[in-house]
């Protein structure tokens, strides 16, 4: 013959059933949930920071917007320079290398307006914009040239200049870089 | 006669508990969701424009006036020695005399003096620029279209003297690293009084380019 339960015998000699205690564990679920919709941002959503990439501090307090997104990597915490595309806060396709970005032309290249071209970068701009004008006939939303850039805080103004000059050879004339607000 | 009893007497309530359970799965699913969105890091979006010439179309500065208004072309052309600040294309020949040009050397420890910066790009817009206000216009965005406030009623800003008001080219050496410029940027877009706390507007749409 099987022998009663424990609670069966408690409940026998007048035990009470236990019960978890929920209350503590749902004062504090409470002031969670309080304290995360009072901060809710939706902007998470809308850009990512990418990993190893160090954004410089700045006081702008333009919020994110969606755009054509790229990584602008000096390559000093990752070991990978180059430009890559952006893509829910990861690096996808590395666009172009690190000598061609770092290259500074000098002599008779200096005067050479292509020789601030990248042309990894400068092909997957046109490529973008290209479907970025096919979506403005057919759906009508309006292409204004906006690219957003994560550059790391060490990448060195030819870098900057060479990728404002290919973007904006592409057609996107309104770059905006990522940065972190400082208040 | 004897009389019923009160049937409240005999009544004894249940005690009743809650069901907490549909509350615990709202919320064990709510706090992962909002935890993820979370924005532990704010991030903003530093807007910057390549000069006129360069540019690919589309963009730059709108001229609605018949008659071109004069050009301001504020430059600030950073070196590894300090920063030179001139207006009107004036170099140190023709406008160290007339304060159309300033050299400001770098600050004691090395890096730019940004301070000094600041009270020149703040004496150039309260001498040059705010003198020529005239009236109202229609505020364009970074594109050339009209900006609309929220309520759909047309965004008006100050009209000025110039042509581009508003604009600095930033001009600085190949190896300055971005963080340093972006320290430049947000020196020449607006001044905080340490006073009042009041912010002041300067110069917020930068062009960067090279001067040869």
């Amino acid at each position: 013959m099987a022998a009663p339960s424990n609670m069966r015998k408690l409940a026998g000699r007048g035990g009470k059933e236990e019960n978890i205690p929920l209350t503590s564990m749902m004062d504090i679920f409470t002031n969670m949930l309080l304290f995360l919709i009072m901060s809710f941002s939706a902007t998470g959503a809308l850009m990512t920071k990418v990993d190893l990439l160090d954004l410089p501090l700045s006081t702008i307090d333009t919020g994110p917007r969606m755009a054509v997104a790229i990584v602008v990597d000096s390559g000093r915490l990752s070991g990978a320079p180059g430009i890559y595309v952006e893509q829910g806060g990861e690096r996808r396709g590395k666009l172009d290398e690190g000598p061609a970005l770092l290259e500074v032309p000098t002599g008779q290249r200096a005067l050479d307006p292509n020789a601030m071209i990248l042309p990894g970068l400068q092909q997957y701009l046109q490529q973008q914009a290209d479907e970025c004008r096919a979506r403005e006939q057919q759906l009508g939303i309006p292409f204004e040239g906006e690219i957003t850039i994560q550059a790391d805080a060490a990448v060195n103004y030819n870098s900057v200049l060479k990728v404002l000059a290919t973007c904006g050879s592409a057609g996107f004339d309104r770059t905006e870089f990522v940065v972190v607000k400082s208040e | 006669m004897a009389f019923k009893p009160s049937d409240k007497r005999k009544f004894v309530a249940e005690e009743a508990e809650l069901n907490l359970l549909p509350i615990l799965n709202m919320i064990v699913v709510l706090i992962p969701l909002l935890l993820t969105s979370s924005e532990f890091v704010k991030l903003g979006l530093l807007e910057t424009q390549l000069p006129p010439a360069a540019a690919g179309g589309g963009g730059g500065m709108a001229q609605e006036a018949e008659q071109p208004l004069p050009k301001l072309s504020l430059i600030v052309a950073a070196d590894t020695k300090g920063l030179a600040v001139s207006i009107f294309g004036a170099t140190e020949a023709t406008g160290a005399a007339n304060g159309q040009y300033r050299y400001l050397p770098n600050a004691a420890d090395g890096g730019m003096d940004l301070a000094a910066l600041q009270q020149e790009l703040l004496r150039i817009r309260r001498e040059v620029v705010l003198p020529t206000a005239n009236g109202k216009e229609q505020a364009l965005d970074a594109a050339g279209k009209p900006r609309f406030n929220n309520d759909g009623s047309p965004a008006m800003e100050d009209k000025y003297g110039f042509e581009d008001p508003d604009a600095v080219i930033i001009s600085a050496p190949n190896e300055l690293p971005f963080d340093q410029l972006v320290h430049l940027l947000d020196a020449c877009r607006s001044w905080k009084d340490p006073e009042t706390k009041k912010v002041e507007v300067l110069f917020p749409s930068p062009m960067m380019g090279k001067i040869q």
